[in-house]
């Protein structure tokens, strides 16, 4: 032990020299995330599981392929769980040649277990979730992950800091007027 | 009202208030009303948030070690023995036809019939 953190960068370098029980800790570490996103993104957890899974594996195959001097681990398996969820919605939507508001109704978002966030709220957030244009989706849910920094957020999206705050600006903006007009 | 605009940016932005600007919003009706509006939204969505099944990380160390394992022999996967063997016959099949044409064509030449 040399008493350092073990970064991800230095489990990676552990799981590239042969000990795959350094994995585990990765996976461990970025679980809770990657259902968040995937949860937001409002995959059921069912699916979620499946795509969490498929994203580890695909992460796992790849391991060699990750350069830390171009993106940080995080930043990298986010990207590639974003596509992934991206090719799988797609596919999805192909098979079932219906509008995301349908989708949602066949229940790929899952039941709330929180009493304090009536049905009808939820009902609402849901939809508005669902309509929201699929670049503001994508960054207001990455950027509802703590692990990851905005400028992370913003290498995962390909585009500039400011263009990040702004779509979680308008997506946020968005989300409250749905839950406000609710109220009114 | 600066003030104001800056905080509520901050809020609508999703970005956390340093301690001076969290007092400011606690004594602003119109701050501490807008907070209060996306504390809700914040609450709302931790609805969509599905746990972490019990053994994820099980499950996902068992499947790489079988996709580990099963990559590692592809030779044994059916579909590539099957395969193998196919080749392998289509070879034995040319060198026997290849064999007989040339002893036919070798006893031609030498004036015999075919």
């Amino acid at each position: 032990m040399t008493g350092e953190p073990m970064d991800d960068e230095f489990l990676v370098r552990q799981i590239l020299g042969g000990n795959r029980d350094a994995f585990r800790l990765l996976v461990l570490r970025y679980q809770r995330p990657l259902f968040r996103f995937l949860g937001l993104l409002g995959w059921a957890p069912d699916a979620a599981e499946d795509l969490a899974q498929q994203t580890f594996l695909r992460v796992h195959r790849s391991l060699a392929d990750f350069d830390s001097s171009q993106a940080k681990f995080g930043t990298w398996l986010f990207t590639i769980a974003k596509r992934l969820a991206m090719n799988e919605r797609g596919r999805a939507h192909r098979q079932r040649e219906q509008p995301m508001g349908d989708v949602m109704d066949d229940g790929i978002f899952p039941p709330a277990p929180d009493p304090a966030v009536s049905a009808e709220r939820r009902r609402r957030l849901a939809a508005a979730l669902a309509s929201l244009p699929e670049v503001l989706r994508s960054t207001f849910f990455l950027s509802q992950i703590n692990e990851l920094t905005l400028d992370e957020v913003a290498a995962v999206e390909g585009c500039a800091l400011g263009t990040v705050k702004s779509r979680i600006h308008r997506a946020r903006e968005q989300l409250r007027a749905a839950l406000a007009e609710e109220e009114t | 009202m600066d003030r104001c605009n800056d905080v509520q940016e901050k809020i609508a932005g999703g970005r956390p208030l340093d301690r001076e600007e969290q007092g400011h919003a606690a004594g602003c009706a119109r701050c501490a009303a807008v907070a209060a509006s996306y504390s809700l939204l914040d609450t709302a969505l931790e609805v969509f948030v599905p746990a972490v099944p019990a053994g994820f990380a099980d499950r996902v160390m068992a499947q790489i070690a079988a996709d580990a394992a099963g990559r590692a022999r592809w030779f044994e996967r059916r579909p590539v023995q099957l395969a193998l063997a196919h080749a392998a016959a289509l070879c034995a099949a040319f060198n026997v036809i290849w064999f007989v044409v040339r002893v036919f064509a070798a006893d031609v030449a030498l004036g015999g019939t075919p």
